[in-house]
């Protein structure tokens, strides 16, 4: 169907998209409140860190076949860690041909993250989401001649998923100073508060719809980043190939690169690593705000430059935390203009979201969620408005006063209304996660 | 270095909010030269419509004409045009039927058409009934295509040979067939013949303007259908005996509260509502459709050799006529040399044409069918170039080009 975006935006979060429902654990809590740290610090000794340098054997082996030596040295520090998550879900689309309108399917997936420590100041991160019915191929097409006269009425194709494995941050770290550092790689551009966080950091366990709508996945690229006063104030600019912004003009080929930065004032000290506020931290106040430009020229299939964009988009965003309270609101703004066309493909939306982190007991940890944001698409030729109401409840078991999150279960309901076409849908999901 | 002067003065120097979306009323965008036309102007082509994805489709043909040509100008430049389609030989190309994310529908003597942005590619929907096999003809079907996450879909009348009353059904337009139907009327009527079509995208209606014989008599109705195909309101339309099929002036649009309007080949004003369909006159001007754009609507025409407008209030009743300033600054627009862009094949080229002018009229947008809202206060207009012979006929290149617009 033409109207594939939509509907992958609407409810693939749940069970269509494996890539987008997930993965949200929180293996490494690197940036938490100074009293979380702590624990986090001490909760992280006990953890699979490897050394494989003791493996000479190994190295002598590759050694003699030749094979260049990658076994770490005894300098190198290994850390591991990952997530495991399984849910089923459900969607009732009203509207929808009967074979649509109801749809059940149980998910899972993996992640695992790698980082590695070379010398003091380089460090390297690996985090890679695996699923099971990630990609969907082409394995078979036929021709179609109903009436026998030679000529093509149609193509049956068939298509089957297949395992995947996604990538979603491979980079090498610069850090100098504790105020300074700088990035390569396969990173997520953070221009909003929502693309800071991994997936696996996140309060629901899929990113706001009106977040995806505007920057979906990873990119390739290069940033610098600084945290004055202790988080206080904290910036990043990059540079990035921009494959994640998605392209309006879908048959030419861009040349131009994305440039973006974002600013966050937090005066009474940073937030927790992800969202949420599991280790019911001091009142914290964040304001911020990102920008992103990416002039390119455009190149037909010949070759030569079709006509030249601008993809313009923005986010402000203002958030608070105490207590195991937590609400953030963001603003996002997209327009992207060729000069072929005179159509400017612009769209914004805004969302807003909440948790409640109550511990009630020393080992059992509930967490009311909720959020609701909308986007209007196609503002300015034929606006469609998207409205999107979701909340959970999340129950933490093992929520020992070191790491609240190892363990979650979630229920959690969907819900999708476009006021343009008059059209509603509704879902769940119960799912577990584990980390490790 | 344009963009980069973009980017410092739209977006940097004065915000975000001061990017403007849209051309200036009358101003021109880029001006894509497509192909060559039979004829003279006024050509016989139907005002172009776009997809969401930003592919252009300009439809060659008009009521009287039994043969219909679609060009797709494809978002990222260059154009396609090998769709011909048409069927039966009673009418012509009757105009869009609409557009999803990336097609366009067309609808030309029985045929329902789909046309592709993406390949230029098109495909009859329901050539044959699918349980019988018996060709289908659609005697009548709603301008206007629901596009939902779900699905794709208009309503129309559709009848084979075989029958004798046409059948009112819901057009799945992805999967290509029909999910309801009904007789659309008792047992005793013949002869149905379809005069106008008309939809509301708001209320999600269409509006069916027809004619049957029963008892002798003949006998006109106005009928509201819901987008299942299931008939709303059906009222009887006088002063219409003289009308022949087909014969309104572009399509008949809403004007408020589920009240539609059309323009009659002689040059009255149908409204209908609840109460029934009755004629009126328009006074003050020649007119030549009616268009909706942005929630209200028009009667556009001529008087006095000048572009004019007319709005139509919530009843329909005619407001005053004022000049069309934004067909008169398009028409000065084009009163000198123009630079047309060629991407009729790509790489594209540059061209210069010496004296265009607006290529299905003679003052741009003034026209049977409502305008495309291409973008924020723009529509596609087409301008010829050129012309010459080729093979005893008259040939005219024709390009399209977005173009600010605005209603007094």
């Amino acid at each position: 169907m033409s109207f594939a975006l939509p509907r992958l935006c609407a409810f693939a979060l749940a069970f269509v998209s494996t890539a987008s429902l997930s993965a949200e654990a929180a293996p490494v809590n690197e940036a938490a409140e100074p009293a979380a740290q702590e624990a986090s610090k001490d909760q992280r000794t006990p953890r699979p860190s490897v050394s494989l340098a003791e493996d000479s054997e190994r190295a002598d082996r590759s050694k003699s076949l030749g094979v260049a030596d990658l076994s770490p040295s005894d300098d190198v520090k290994l850390a591991l860690s990952g997530y495991v998550q399984a849910g089923i879900g459900f969607r009732y689309r009203g509207e929808a041909v009967p074979r649509d309108r109801w749809e059940t399917a149980f998910t899972g997936q993996a992640g695992l993250l790698f980082k590695a420590s070379v010398v003091e100041v380089f460090r390297a991160t690996v985090h890679t989401i695996l699923t099971s019915r990630a990609l969907e191929a082409v394995t078979g097409v036929e021709a179609l001649d109903f009436e026998g006269d030679g000529a093509i009425d149609g193509i049956e194709t068939r298509t089957k998923r297949f395992p995947a494995s996604l990538l979603e941050r491979a980079t090498i770290a610069y850090r100098p100073l504790p105020e300074f550092g700088a990035e390569a790689g396969v990173m997520l551009i953070p221009f909003t508060v929502q693309l800071q966080s991994p997936s696996f950091a996140l309060m629901f366990p899929s990113r706001a719809a009106p977040s995806e709508t505007f920057v979906s996945g990873s990119d390739v690229g290069a940033m610098i980043d600084s945290d004055v006063a202790e988080g206080i104030l904290t910036a990043s600019a990059g540079v990035y190939q921009g494959e994640s912004l998605g392209l309006t003009l879908e048959a030419l080929s861009p040349r131009g690169v994305v440039i973006a930065g974002r600013v966050d004032l937090q005066p009474f000290g940073r937030f927790q690593f992800g969202e949420g506020d599991p280790f019911r931290g001091p009142f914290r106040l964040g304001v911020g705000g990102g920008a992103l430009v990416r002039p390119a020229s455009l190149y037909d299939k010949t070759g030569y430059e079709a006509t030249s964009m601008l993809d313009v988009r923005a986010a402000a965003s203002l958030r608070l935390a105490y207590q195991g309270l937590y609400l953030g609101i963001e603003y996002l703004y997209r327009r992207q203009s060729d000069e072929l066309s005179s159509r400017p493909l612009v769209a914004h939306g805004a969302y807003s979201q909440a948790s409640l982190f109550l511990r009630l007991s020393t080992q059992v940890a509930l967490e009311p969620v909720a959020r609701v944001g909308f986007v209007v698409l196609d503002q300015a030729f034929d606006a469609r408005t998207v409205g999107f109401t979701e909340a959970g409840l999340s129950l933490y078991p093992a929520a020992q006063a070191d790491r609240p999150d190892r363990f979650r279960l979630t229920l959690q309901y969907l819900g999708e209304r476009r006021f343009t076409e008059n059209e509603e849908a509704h879902g769940g999901i119960a799912s577990a996660r584990v980390l490790f | 270095m344009t963009t980069l002067r973009r980017l410092l003065g739209c977006c940097l120097l004065t915000g975000l909010a001061a990017c403007q979306d849209g051309l200036a009323p009358g101003e021109l965008g880029i001006v894509r030269y497509f192909g060559n036309v039979g004829g003279e102007v006024p050509l016989a082509l139907v005002p172009p419509i776009s997809d969401r994805a930003g592919n252009a489709y300009v439809l060659y043909g008009d009521p009287e004409e039994t043969e219909a040509a679609v060009w797709v100008g494809h978002a990222g430049g260059g154009w396609t045009s090998s769709c011909k389609v048409i069927s039966g030989t009673s009418s012509g190309v009757h105009g869009w039927v609409g557009r999803t994310q990336d097609r366009a529908y067309y609808w030309a003597g029985g045929a329902l058409v789909r046309v592709s942005g993406r390949n230029g590619g098109c495909k009859q929907i329901l050539k044959r009934d699918p349980s019988s096999g018996a060709a289908l003809d659609f005697l009548a079907v709603a301008p206007w295509v629901e596009e939902t996450p779900s699905r794709a879909r208009t309503v129309a009348w559709v009848r084979s040979a075989a029958d004798v009353r046409p059948f009112q059904v819901e057009v799945d337009l992805e999967v290509g067939t029909y999910t309801s139907s009904a007789d659309v009327g008792a047992d005793g009527r013949t002869d149905y013949e379809v005069l106008g079509v008309g939809a509301d995208s708001e209320r999600r209606t269409a509006m069916f303007v027809f004619r049957y014989r029963e008892d002798e008599q003949l006998i006109t109705r106005a009928r509201v259908l819901d987008m299942d195909a299931e008939t709303q309101l059906d009222v009887s339309v006088v002063d219409a005996d003289e009308l022949a099929a087909y014969s309104f002036v572009g399509n008949l649009v809403p004007v408020a509260d589920g009240r539609f309007v059309g323009l009659a080949s002689d040059g009255r004003l149908l409204v209908v509502d609840s109460d029934g369909g009755r004629f009126r006159q328009i006074k003050g001007m020649a007119p030549a459709g009616i268009h909706r754009w942005r929630d209200a609507t028009f009667i556009v025409g001529t008087k006095e050799g000048k572009p004019v407008v007319s709005k139509l209030d919530e009843s329909a009743e005619q407001r005053k006529v004022t000049v069309w300033e934004a067909s008169v600054t398009a028409d000065a627009a084009l009163q000198t040399e123009l630079a047309i862009r060629d991407d009729r094949s790509l790489p594209s080229r540059s061209a210069t044409w010496l004296s265009p002018r607006s290529a299905t009229g003679k003052h741009p947008f003034v026209g049977p069918f409502s305008l495309d809202s291409y973008a924020t206060d723009t529509t596609l207009w087409l301008i010829a170039g050129p012309d010459f012979e080729a093979g005893g006929e008259t040939r005219t290149a024709v390009a399209l080009a977005p173009m600010g617009v605005v209603y007094p």
